[in-house]
């Protein structure tokens, strides 16, 4: 239970409603997806897998979760990339040779615009592409 | 086109699916609507003893069914209001004697005489449940703020909007207990809001009056004593008619609360809207 001063201060106590809350929203996302929560961590291990073969990612602080929003369901992942990534992906062929993929051109030109999800500014500014001019592939 | 069909509906057991289905029934009809009501929980019958309506029955829903009598004749008439009759659910019989396609032929045949057809539905997402949703033109969840009402809200809330014809849902907030709400002991309208995303119906305050009422077999809104609870129905019932009834969250507002009290006269009275 809240107390008087607690509310009147504004603070945000685990009160039992919040509890309850907390507790509703997280067997909604189990209900609702019929994943079971072990069987969305193997998932988020999957994906780090697969993203890990085209970029260099923060893999501490990737979150994957199950959300709802006007009662529709997402998937919603943040995934932070490593500073200094080309904006090209590199990905190693079947015989160990590096690869450069190739880029639509208009891609470049709007390569400096933020990217979509919100800027973080705190760690590493790896969100933004740099224009470097492509990387050969025999310096790579 | 005729009457529009509305299923009150919970998954939970014991909400207030029953009491609800009785006072708006009663407040639509005090309202000039004409209004049947049918229940629709075949081998639990109980919207007639909450209605005060038990000595009158005759035939019951799977009588007409299964053709034993006409439609007609199993329609108990509430003699308190102008129009408002009950069709009863079956009382030894269990829900398998109906089928969805049985609703839906019998709402079709009541709707030419009615504005409103109001089903109460049994607990549970089996088969009684879906006899209630059938014949369904809108779809009204109740629930208590409270865990496993919200998560089984949130479950036929999913089944109904999984359903091809897109029925539209609303909910009730039954049982709002205005003061362990603000001592932070019970989900708040919004709080439950949040979780569910759907139209917000109305909210009923949790009040003894329910009970009182319910003994005696007169909905609360039939009552000459005001309650708190039966101007809550009473709103309910006039959006559903409608009108713009404006909602009053009156849990999160402890100086409006305390001053609604002062108005009804009772130091402990639990405001709803
Ligand atoms: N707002 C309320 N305040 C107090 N008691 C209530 C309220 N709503 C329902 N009840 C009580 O809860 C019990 C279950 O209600 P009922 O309508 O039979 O639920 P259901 O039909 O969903 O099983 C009844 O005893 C009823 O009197
Ligand atoms: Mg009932």
């Amino acid at each position: 239970m809240a107390s008087f001063f607690d509310r009147f201060l504004g603070r945000r106590e685990l009160t039992s409603a919040r509890a309850a809350k907390e507790r509703l929203k997280l067997v909604l996302v189990t209900d609702r997806s019929d994943l079971a929560p072990e069987k969305l961590e193997q998932m988020q291990a999957e994906i780090i897998q697969v993203i890990k073969r085209y970029l260099q990612i923060n893999e501490a602080r990737v979150e994957i979760k199950l959300e709802q929003r006007d009662r529709k369901n997402y998937l919603v992942a943040d995934i932070p990339l490593m500073r200094d990534q080309s904006y090209q992906p590199i990905e190693p062929d079947l015989r160990g040779r590096e690869v450069v993929t190739q880029e639509p051109e208009e891609d470049a030109a709007k390569a400096d615009a933020p990217a979509l999800d919100e800027p973080d500014i705190s760690a590493d500014d790896t969100r933004r592409r740099r224009i470097d001019p492509p990387q050969e592939p025999d310096n790579a | 086109m005729g009457a529009r069909v509305i299923t009150i509906t919970s998954g939970k057991g014991g909400v207030g699916k029953t009491t609800a289905t009785a006072n708006l029934s009663a407040a639509l009809a005090s309202l000039n609507q004409r209004v049947a009501c049918i229940d629709a929980d075949i081998g639990l019958r109980n919207l007639d003893v909450v209605m005060g309506l038990e000595n009158r029955i005759v035939y019951d829903l799977v009588d007409v069914v299964e053709g034993r009598c006409k439609l007609r004749q199993a329609m108990v008439k509430d003699k308190r209001v102008p129009d408002l009759y009950l069709l009863p659910a079956a009382q030894t019989r269990d829900k398998t004697a109906i089928s969805p396609q049985d609703m839906v032929v019998v709402t079709n045949q009541l709707r030419d005489d009615f504005d409103l057809i109001l089903i109460d539905s049994p607990a549970g997402i089996e088969w009684g449940f879906r006899n209630a949703l059938a014949p369904a033109d809108e779809v009204v969840v109740i629930t208590n703020p409270e865990v496993s009402a919200v998560r089984d809200a949130d479950r036929i809330i999913g089944l109904v909007e999984a359903e091809d014809r897109h029925v539209p849902v609303s909910l009730v907030i039954n049982r709002v207990k205005p003061e362990m709400v603000r001592r932070g002991d019970m989900l708040s309208v919004d709080d439950v809001m949040d979780i569910l995303a759907i139209r917000l119906l109305g909210v009923i305050p949790e009040d003894e009056m329910i009970l009182i009422s319910s003994n005696r077999g007169a909905p609360l809104v039939l009552d000459n004593e005001r309650s708190l609870a039966g101007e809550a129905f009473l709103n309910i019932a006039r959006r559903l008619t409608g009108e713009k009834v404006p909602l009053l969250r009156l849990e999160q507002k402890g100086g409006f609360l305390r001053r609604l009290s002062r108005m009804f006269g009772s130091s402990n009275a639990m405001p709803g809207e």
